[in-house]
């Protein structure tokens, strides 16, 4: 299987501290790989270093067998990889479907964007977005009046709009109720028929829903990788973040 | 599923707004007849001024972008056309019965300089008043913009442009008049005409509804929002493929041309141009007629700029102190107008882009319309949205 994206020996510092040290990864076609690990281990850096927003110091990322390095986040995005940030980054003061428009393939240039049409394929496909996030009938709705949780969807919405052929998802769950978070893992299911995606997750539960592969990043390394079970079995992932959640729980 | 999304469509120009802005612009049309020469010149003046405030509200009240700069794109534009009628004054109307310009024989030029001479040709002058200032927004845009300078640093690096270029063009009198700018310029002509006041006033008012309707037909586009999701998280916009950048630069330039167009105008009219309207000053006052007309709304600085003129007009009469009552009515509208003049009227707003075809439920219009009559609750929401956007700061 050719990996969509492919991540070698990436490290990232931030003046003199390495927050990312040599780490390798593939993402297959259509796969969910998910990345655990503890607060500070370079989830976010990963995603970050991905997209062009920090720089990488060494290392390389491949988009579909091309070089990716360092590549400005406009361009990155132009290519086919969609990120979704931890906080919803969604416009306030739009509607759902402005937004949803905003984020469509192909008018990215100022001419185009001038003369632009709201045409019919163009409704069809936001409606398709909306339909796969659950806000049909929240399309006219402006984003400000969303709940925390509709945002979240908003801004995944906004994401699979680009038609990316991978999708980066940096904490889709945080602050989201358990229904909500179930509901979003449903949501990824159904994306990954689509689009590979990378998920940065906490909640174990919710990773178990929807994880095909994990990854366990520990300060900036890669710790595991493997299925649930595996990870689960894995003597230095229960030591260093699993196990200390398991002692968090039981002392609470 | 996809018939949910049938009835979306851009929101078309609304008829009512349409039909008045028709009747406006006719009763505008009319009014030197109605008014008299010095009314005329003024109205002329303000007009000018609408449209040099509705350029700034392309870039601050659409982009986010607070520019103190908008009075040198205007006055550049105004130079350009300056040099034109003063190189066309014929030798005996000259001072010094020269065809080299009064300030120029008084600095001890004794030719031409080689940069102002093409200035004496209509085409050049009039390709000169719109690129001279888009091409210089172009570069300090093209610098400011993609080294990624942004909020309060863009602003002061504008107020350094407009000091900076002040000092400039006072230095240099034997090229630019000095601090009295350049005056006594000749009437100006077209095609053997001579174009009287009230023509220019034509021509002003056609230009000014031209800028609004251009406006609202840009900002009304995919552009617009685009560039108000600039205003509200440029990053975000970013990672969707956009390069921010170049809309930046795009908006920028377009709006130092329209300034500059302006500034080309106000010569005829004004007969003069000098260095205060490169002054940070007049940059400010640009600032104010958006503020006080409403952000992000094209019609309300342009209505800001004509009512505030006509205030200080008769303001002057009485005291020399009309600044401060514009100043006082600044800080009511940015105390308690949030939105400015036209937050009073919210259906002329546009607010949205794109609206569902089916119209405001009775209890949407009635909800309008409390918000309207019930001063209490509207001064409740004020203070409510103050303290919200207080604590986003944080």
């Amino acid at each position: 299987m050719d990996a969509v994206l492919s991540v070698k020996d990436l490290t990232v510092v931030f003046s003199g501290f390495r927050a990312l040290k040599g780490v390798t990864l593939d993402v297959g076609d259509r796969e969910v790989v998910t990345i655990i690990g503890p607060n500070g281990a370079g989830k976010s850096t990963l995603l970050d270093a991905i997209v062009g927003k920090s720089p990488v110091a060494s290392g390389h990322v491949y988009y579909q067998g091309h070089e990716i390095t360092n590549k400005s986040p406009h361009e990155v995005a132009r290519l086919g990889i969609g990120r979704k940030f931890q906080n919803p980054n969604v416009y306030n003061e739009l509607t759902v479907f402005e937004n949803i428009l905003l984020a469509l393939k192909g008018t990215h240039g100022i001419l185009a964007s001038i003369t632009s049409k709201l045409t019919r394929a163009k409704k069809d496909k936001i409606a398709w977005v909306l339909e796969r996030i659950g806000l049909l009938d929240k399309a006219f709705v402006k984003v400000s009046s969303l709940s925390h949780g509709q945002k979240q969807w908003v801004e995944i919405g906004m994401v699979i709009a680009q038609d990316p052929s991978i999708v980066l998802l940096d904490e889709p769950t945080a602050g989201m109720t358990s229904d909500e978070t179930h509901l979003t893992g449903e949501i990824i299911k159904t994306m990954s028929q689509d689009h590979s995606v990378v998920v940065i997750e906490h909640d174990m539960d919710f990773v178990k829903q929807i994880a095909q592969r994990i990854i366990v990043l520990h300060q900036g390394e890669k710790l595991a990788e493997g299925s649930v079970a595996e990870v689960q079995n894995n003597s230095k992932v229960v030591e260093v973040y699993l196990g200390r959640e398991k002692i968090d729980i039981a002392a609470a | 599923m996809t018939q949910v999304l049938d009835g979306v469509q851009r929101s078309t120009f609304p008829v009512k707004l349409f039909i008045t802005a028709g009747i406006v612009f006719l009763i505008f049309f009319i009014l030197p007849f109605l008014v008299g020469v010095f009314q005329t010149a003024l109205i002329s003046k303000l007009l000018l001024f609408g449209a040099l405030a509705i350029s700034l509200d392309l870039v601050w009240g659409f982009t986010g972008i607070l520019s103190f700069a908008h009075g040198v794109f205007f006055t550049l534009g105004g130079y350009a056309m300056a040099y034109y009628l003063k190189l066309n004054l014929s030798s005996t109307n000259n001072n010094y019965g020269v065809e080299l310009p009064d300030f120029m024989v008084w600095n001890g030029l004794e030719q031409l300089p080689w940069f102002i001479a093409p200035l004496k040709f209509f085409p050049i002058a009039i390709l000169a008043m719109v690129l001279v200032p888009a091409v210089f927004a172009y570069i300090i845009g093209w610098f400011i913009f993609r080294s990624k300078v942004s909020g309060v640093y863009i602003t002061i690096i504008t107020l350094a442009i407009s000091s900076a270029l002040t000092t400039l063009f006072i230095s240099q009198q034997a090229y630019t008049g000095g601090t009295n700018g350049i005056t006594d310029v000749a009437v100006l002509t077209l095609l053997g005409i001579e174009i009287t006041d009230i023509n220019l006033y034509w021509v002003i008012l056609i230009f000014t509804t031209l800028v609004l309707a251009g406006s609202l037909w840009l900002t009304r586009s995919n552009l617009g929002l685009i560039l108000r999701s600039i205003n509200e998280n440029e990053r975000r916009i970013s990672y969707l493929g956009y390069d921010v950048a170049s809309f930046k630069i795009f908006i920028w330039t377009l709006s130092a041309a329209i300034a500059g167009i302006a500034g080309g105008l106000f010569v005829p009219l004004n007969r003069f141009i000098s260095p205060v309207y490169l002054a940070v000053a007049f940059g400010t006052q640009v600032v104010i007629w958006v503020a006080i007309g409403g952000r992000g709304t094209l019609f309300g600085p342009l209505i800001a700029a004509l009512l505030l003129g006509q205030v200080q007009n008769y303001a002057e009469r009485v005291t020399q102190d009309w600044q401060l009552i514009v100043g006082i009515l600044l800080l009511v509208v940015v105390l308690f107008l949030p939105k400015g003049l036209m937050g009073l009227v919210p259906r002329i707003n546009p607010d949205r882009l794109l609206m569902p075809s089916p119209n405001p439920s009775a209890g949407y219009v009635q909800a309008r319309l409390l918000d309207w009559f019930t001063p209490l609750q509207g001064a409740f929401r004020t203070v409510q949205e103050w303290l919200i956007r207080g604590k986003r700061r944080h």
